[in-house]
């Protein structure tokens, strides 16, 4: 016991040691370094403050993954609307988002079939958004073997994208509350209670599940994603709901509630990211986003890397877009907390991160070959520290960590250091992205959405939709489908 | 510092820089741990579950619905994975219920004691056996069960103490019943004075009988479909002439006045306190706690992120509409009738008399 508590005192000391000495080296320069006796060049006194702003940018979310992690692993857990298991439930529909989706809808549908909500209250409508293989056939095949269950929507032309496709199916129907998944989503089905029971609040303007992928064992890049999607839900998500922040929307596994998508002007089509630019309009307009840890939804993540570029590539063009129609406006709402306005300025800045720590890492490899002065080594040594913290084990991938533990299965902890690669590869994809898009609005250029490419192998269900589908195509007048080959395969 | 210094030095840092890989490599070489997470795991908290499980295991194990002939045939005992599951009968049940000393004995012997014809628990009577009951059921003063189910009535008397759960058609509780799980019924529950629970459930639950010290409920509001909502800041009393045709948010306090009727459902940031006779077609959403005066109707669902207190005479839910209650700490005074289900953090509590809670 004694050598226990040794050990402990030597360990706090030498946290703090490791702490302090850059710390105390910045200082040393620094009191070294007077001003008077040091002429600072133009370009350096520009290149110092440039890096001090990255330093504490960098401290910020050091600090905020801290206290995400902390809270979610000791702090006060609220889930208040996850009991509720009766009620007046409201009038639903479920959008099915689908563009190409031949490999996967079926499954989906079939999932949909056998959730517990009420069904004189549930509306299920595939919104099928000009898709050119055979989306539509099997859609329809499905809907006639159920009869009463699907409202399909065949979205034939008009703008693409998923914005534009919901704000069409949203004109359609009259229900109260919207919920969306995409296609390749497979909910449970007790889901959509979970998720539409928040909606009792009349505050409560979207909700969001938690994202659980399907194709985890695949390969290493399938594992790092899990890893990745593991600590963005279980820890980052689930603590902004803990400590009132600004939980986000991620526009599938959620709902949205009709009133508010009327007042804050509906779905707006020159989004990327219709859902984050949804959960910031509401939250300036007096809604709250919740997220529901416990409503979990299988998807399937990318499986090569090149996809995995394309979709985080998305996704920073999308979030940048949204961060500069809302930052000034959320800042400057007096109406909003000013923990609500904070959080949700940083939520918009995360995918700025990364070309602004690749522009830190060039301006300290500079700094430390042209400066003359010393004090930039205890800044670049301080530098150093939380850089390695935002990036280590300490921050970013002790939410990681602190997710595994509690989702019960520890053993994938394991491949935390080699997050480390993806990291990398997310944080030069988003950079890249961020430069193009610059580059695209320089040169008035429109946005495009790219749709992610699946990996599923077709199942059972879809392979029995396409056998029907085949019969159908098959006849007479009927142009012959070219899946036949992948149904005999 | 000399060759063997630097090379030390150098493969010592190497160690520690690629030490977090050696169990890395492994696990993506030879996964341990790659398969997706197991989700939908709210099945066991559902309200039902465990009294649903139970029914269905005795239904595997004697049929759907055994007759009496059915049940005598089966014998005394019977075997569910290994474990004895012990069948009493008339004649011995009685024998040992008149002591309980018996059921005791079973309650080590075996899982489950199942009970072919109407059984009585003896006063006293202490078991850890899981007991269901073929068709009604009398529990003694003072009996401590683990859990019970009952396919007809059951009836508690005082002072009984459940450890885990129990469920029957109907239940009528003596005073002083504490269980410290759930208590669910197919079709009512009668709770008496000091009753304790955690959580309960059931088409309609009542609370003693009509207190009438206080005024009775008006009829529980259908619920409307509105598009209007009130934002309030501060903290703010709701008069009828304010609102009554939408939602209503308060970023505060919030104080409905008697008599108000609210087709809408209720949100407020601090406490929220309705007076007398407020009836409410919509939700109660409190971040703190929510006070409810004598002869309320309210749809619900009711949730408080701390504790709800319901006054005399209230109404919550309605038999078309079910609804829930949720918050950490429930106080439910004398006469009131909840429609569908109460689940609290830490326990609820019926207390008739009239007492000071300082809010």
């Amino acid at each position: 016991m004694k050598n226990v508590s040794r050990l402990s005192q030597l360990g706090t000391w030498f946290i703090l040691l490791t702490m302090a000495i850059p710390l105390l080296s910045s200082a040393q320069a620094l009191r070294i370094e007077e001003p008077s006796q040091v002429v600072y060049s133009l370009p350096i006194r520009i290149m110092t403050c440039m890096l001090a702003a990255i330093v504490l940018m960098l401290i910020v979310f050091t600090v905020r993954h801290y206290i995400f992690t902390l809270a979610r692993l000791f702090g006060r857990q609220r889930q208040p609307y996850l009991d509720i298991e009766m009620g007046n439930w409201p009038e639903i529909v479920i959008f099915i988002a689908a563009h190409n989706e031949e490999q996967v809808i079926a499954d989906s549908l079939t999932a949909l079939l056998e959730v517990d909500y009420p069904r004189d209250k549930l509306i299920i409508m595939p919104v099928n958004d000009r898709s050119t293989d055979n989306t539509r056939l099997i859609i329809d095949r499905i809907a006639d073997a159920n009869p009463g269950r699907f409202h399909p929507f065949h979205r034939i032309d008009g703008r693409p994208g998923k914005a534009a496709a919901l704000k069409d199916a949203t004109a359609m129907v009259g229900a109260e509350i919207i919920v969306i998944f995409d296609a390749d989503y497979l909910p449970a089905r007790g889901l959509i209670k979970q998720l539409v029971a928040p909606m009792f609040d009349p505050e409560v303007g979207a909700v969001m599940g938690r994202v659980v992928p399907l194709n985890v064992g695949h390969n290493l890049l399938t594992r790092l994603l899990d890893l990745e999607r593991a600590g963005g839900y279980q820890v980052d998500q689930a603590a902004r709901m803990n400590l009132g922040l600004v939980p986000q929307y991620g526009g599938t596994v959620g709902a949205v509630r009709r009133r508010a998508l009327e007042e804050i002007g509906g779905w707006d089509i020159e989004m990327l990211a219709e859902d984050t630019d949804i959960t910031f309009r509401l939250l300036r307009n007096g809604w709250k986003t919740v997220y529901q840890n416990r409503s979990e939804c299988y998807e399937e993540v990318p499986q090569t890397w090149r996809v995995r570029i394309g979709q985080i590539s998305r996704w920073s063009r999308g979030h940048n877009q949204v961060m500069t129609k809302n930052i000034i406006k959320l800042i400057f709402n007096r109406e909003l907390l000013l923990r609500e306005r904070l959080d949700g300025a940083i939520l918009l800045g995360v995918f700025l991160m990364s070309p602004i720590l690749i522009v830190g890492w060039m301006l300290a490899v500079a700094m430390f070959f042209i400066s003359p002065q010393h004090w930039v080594i205890g800044w670049l040594a301080f530098f150093a520290l939380v850089a390695h913290s935002a990036l280590g084990n300490n921050a970013a991938f002790f939410e990681i960590a602190a997710a595994t533990y509690l989702d019960g299965h520890r053993n994938r902890i394991r491949l935390l250091p080699l997050s480390m690669l993806g990291f990398l590869i997310s944080m030069v994809t988003i950079s890249k992205a961020a430069f193009y898009q610059l580059y695209d609005f320089l040169r008035h250029r429109e946005l495009v959405w790219h749709k992610t490419e699946r990996f599923r192998r077709m199942t059972i269900a879809t392979s029995a939709a396409y056998v029907d589908t085949v019969a159908l195509a098959t006849a007479p007048g009927v142009e012959q489908e070219p899946l036949l080959e992948n149904v005999t395969q | 510092m000399n060759n063997f210094s630097q090379l030390a030095l150098l493969l010592t840092t190497m160690l520690l820089v690629f030490l977090p890989f050696i169990p890395t490599l492994y696990e993506w070489l030879q996964p341990s741990d790659d398969a997706a997470l197991p989700i939908d795991q709210n099945a066991t908290h559902e309200l039902r579950h465990f009294a649903d499980s139970m029914r269905n295991l005795i239904a595997h194990l004697l049929g759907p619905e055994p007759t009496s002939d059915a049940l005598h045939h089966i014998g005394k005992t019977l075997f569910h994975n290994g474990t004895q599951v012990n069948v009493l009968h008339d004649n011995d049940g009685l024998d040992m219920l008149a002591t309980g000393i018996a059921l005791q004995a079973a309650g080590k012997l075996a899982h489950i004691v199942i009970f072919a014809d109407i059984a009585k628990i003896a006063s006293g009577c202490e078991t850890m056996a899981d007991i269901f009951a073929m068709r009604d059921i009398h529990v003694g003063p003072s009996a401590h069960l683990r859990s019970c189910c009952s396919k007809g009535y059951m009836r508690l008397a005082q002072n009984v103490l459940i450890h885990r759960w129990i469920d029957a058609e109907t239940i009528s509780a003596g005073r002083d019943l504490v269980v410290h799980g759930r208590i669910t019924a197919l079709r009512s529950i009668k709770f008496s004075d000091h009753s304790q629970f955690v959580r309960a459930g059931a088409p309609i639950m009542y609370f003693g009988e009509k207190d009438s010290r206080y005024v009775s409920a008006v009829a529980v509001p259908l619920p409307v479909t509105n598009n209007r909502r009130y934002l309030f800041d501060g903290d703010t009393t709701i008069l009828e002439e304010m609102v009554n045709d939408g939602d209503v948010i308060v970023r505060g306090s919030a104080q409905i006045a008697m008599e108000c009727v609210i087709s809408g459902s209720i949100k407020a940031h601090d406490f929220l306190r309705l007076q007398e006779n407020v009836s409410v077609a919509g939700s109660l959403i409190s971040g703190k706690g929510i006070v409810i005066g004598a002869g309320c109707a309210i749809l619900g669902p009711l949730i408080s992120e701390d504790d709800i207190i319901i006054g005399p005479n209230s109404i919550i839910g309605s038999d078309l509409v079910p609804t829930t209650v949720i918050c950490r700490r429930l106080i439910v005074a004398q006469g009131v009738i909840i429609y569908g289900v109460v689940t609290t953090q830490d326990s609820a509590h019926v207390v008739f008399e009239e007492i000071s809670f300082g809010i």
